[in-house]
């Protein structure tokens, strides 16, 4: 079944600047998948379109084969928070709160009310991402890779399915970047979550399921890598 | 709700000394506002009760005059502090060689006693207790001896009195011609002497006209501020400035918390593009800016009327007369008090209005394309 599946997606901005050029994708459940492209081929922009972030000018986005409205802002912010993960570039943790915290903000902003069980939960997620004796820390007493690990336990707090990650290792070393791909890849696996993950590292992309290059706004590649 | 609440809590407390900084404003402004406010309240206050707080608010008179019982049925005595019947006399005190004219008031001692309070200020003598004992205006003790026996004439009628004590009003028209002397049960009474509860003291004006339908026109009353309309112009305009100036320190808070939410509404503008990347809705991330003016303004409200009543208390200590009373006697009311910290808080909730719609409105697409 797709998780997602988008059709004839274009985004332009003001004086005809096309940076997406009639893109038709699908993705399925549990599937680990790459964006790779030059940078400025519109990367970024179609993972904020497919995270329901930015809009469309033309085409359309399903999530679960349902219609999005982007004019419905009440179903984006549910998309937002129970569908869908962001692990961005820069970790954009919050430095207000600790690391727990954190991770079991997605959990508020759902329930409003933080259960035993999921404060439990989340402390067997934040075992298993390798950062639970940091619970109690503050995000900047935490390394860049410690930051990231947190970032992906957040995206996974709410069992969305799909996590959307915009070059989550982008300015890690890559030992570190290694074991972070290890990390996602099993929870991809073992959650059957879908992962969209752009990089710009061909070594990484080439041990995802699938690898789609932009370039210029339109598919150049679409490679079935399993 | 509960989320905005605990968002508020931690963006205030992120910014340590910023939000100190505002609360103490907040603080100060208020502290202001009470200090001000209570110190005219209670100039105004003291300056009434000097003029008026010693003698009847309300009279009503009747030259027929009027049965105390069928009065008292009529009137409404919630609003009535203490009543006193008089009978009323324009006549003269006859001495050897020359005539005083006099206004005599046959009453209950008692009763004229709580409205005037004769005897609690200086007084020599004893009041009267007997019917034929008086008590006379001080001024009248250059010519008249305490214990003297002295003649009353009206008219064709003569009568002897025994000078039991000299009262001082404070007013020198009333000690140049005013006297007291107890009436007897069942004498005739021409005029009811009133005062109000401190509440209505402004508010005689209404109570005469609802007397006055009840009693009609053959009843004549006046009411304190009739006869103290210059007074009571004076007392209009300082009431105005105080207004005015309460109104400009609260508009000052407003601005300043509201500057100080919309710089923080910047500053955060990170935190809140990322919670709303994870679907926080916009009534929460309203809250969580409202929920930051409702703390700084309890906060700041509650230190704020402390300081004022801190202020105050050094006001009656330092500002004091030769005997060490205050120059202006306060009186704290606490009414006023409540009011103050609702003002404070209502302000900084509206305050908070602008920078709450503006992290409404922020878009987490521009926040994270930024970066
Ligand atoms: N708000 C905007 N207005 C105009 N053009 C924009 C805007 N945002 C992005 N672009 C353009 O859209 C194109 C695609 O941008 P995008 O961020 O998607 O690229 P990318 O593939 O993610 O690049 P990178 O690898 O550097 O992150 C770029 O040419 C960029 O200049
Ligand atoms: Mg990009």
């Amino acid at each position: 079944m797709s998780v997602i599946k988008l059709k004839g997606i274009e985004k332009n901005y003001e004086k005809n600047i096309k940076v997406l050029k009639n893109i038709n994708l699908t993705f399925e459940q549990g599937t680990f998948n790459s964006i790779i492209g030059q940078s400025g081929s519109g990367k970024s922009t179609l993972l904020n379109i497919i995270g329901t972030l930015d809009k469309p000018t033309k085409g359309s986005l399903y999530f679960d084969d349902k219609l999005v409205d982007y004019n419905d802002i009440k179903s984006l912010e549910k998309i937002r928070n129970e569908k869908i993960g962001f692990v961005f570039q820069f970790h954009y943790l919050l430095p207000e709160f600790s690391v727990l915290d954190n991770v079991l903000l997605p959990v508020k902003i759902k329930e409003n009310k933080v259960t035993k069980e999921k404060r439990e939960e989340t402390i067997k997620l934040l075992n298993l991402v390798g950062v639970k004796e940091k619970l109690d820390k503050k995000p900047n007493q935490l390394s860049g890779g410690q930051m990231q690990r947190v970032a992906i336990a957040r995206a996974l707090i709410n069992h969305p399915k799909v996590i959307l990650a915009d070059e989550p290792t982008g300015n890690l070393d890559s030992d570190t970047t290694e074991k972070i791909y290890e990390l996602m890849r099993n929870i991809c696996y073992e959650l059957k979550t879908t992962f969209i993950i752009i990089t710009h590292d061909k070594k990484i992309a080439e041990k995802a399921d699938r690898i789609v290059e932009i370039k210029d706004g339109k598919i150049e590649l679409d490679i079935d890598n399993k | 709700m509960k989320l905005g609440f605990q968002l508020a809590k931690s963006f205030l407390s992120s910014g340590k000394s910023q939000t100190i900084f505002i609360i103490i404003g907040i603080a100060v402004g208020i502290a202001v506002q009470v200090f001000i406010g209570t110190l005219i309240m209670s100039l105004q206050k003291s300056l009434v009760d000097k003029t008026i707080g010693n003698s009847p608010q309300i009279v009503i008179y009747n030259k027929d005059g009027i049965n105390y019982n069928e009065i008292i049925k009529e009137i409404n005595t919630e609003e009535i502090e203490y009543i006193s019947p008089v009978l009323n006399n324009n006549i003269a005190i006859k001495l050897k060689d020359e005539v005083l004219p006099v206004f005599l008031k046959e009453t209950d001692i008692k009763k004229a006693n709580n409205i005037y309070n004769i005897s609690n200020r200086k007084f020599i003598g004893k009041l009267p207790v007997k019917e034929n004992e008086i008590i006379l205006g001080t001024s009248f003790n250059t010519k008249i001896k305490e214990n003297e026996i002295i003649t009353l004439i009206n008219k064709n009628n003569e009568k002897k009195y025994k000078v039991v004590g000299f009262f001082d009003l404070g007013v020198s028209s009333i000690n140049e011609t005013f006297a007291f002397s107890i009436s007897n049960e069942n004498l005739k009474i021409n005029e009811l002497e009133i005062t109000v509860i401190e509440d209505k003291l402004f508010e005689v004006d209404k109570i005469k006209e609802q007397m006055q339908e009840k009693l009609g026109k053959d009843y004549e009353i006046t009411t304190w501020k009739e006869k103290n309309e210059s007074l009571l112009s004076g007392l209009q305009g300082q009431s105005i400035s105080s207004i005015m100036i309460q109104v400009f320190v609260v508009v000052s808070v407003v601005l300043a918390i509201a500057s100080v939410l919309t710089i923080m509404v910047i500053q955060k503008s990170k935190q809140i593009g990322i919670l709303k990347a994870m679907g926080l809705n916009r009534k929460t991330s309203m809250y969580t800016f409202l929920f930051q003016g409702l703390i700084l303004g309890v906060i700041g409200g509650i230190l704020g009327i402390i300081f004022g009543y801190l202020l105050l208390k050094m006001f009656t200590t330092f500002a004091v007369n030769d005997d060490l009373t205050p120059v202006v006697p306060i009186y704290i009311n606490n009414t006023f008090m409540i009011i103050s910290l609702l003002i404070s808080i209502v302000a900084a909730s509206v305050s908070s209005i602008i920078p709450a719609i503006k992290s409404s409105k922020l878009n987490p697409i521009d926040i994270i394309r930024n970066n």
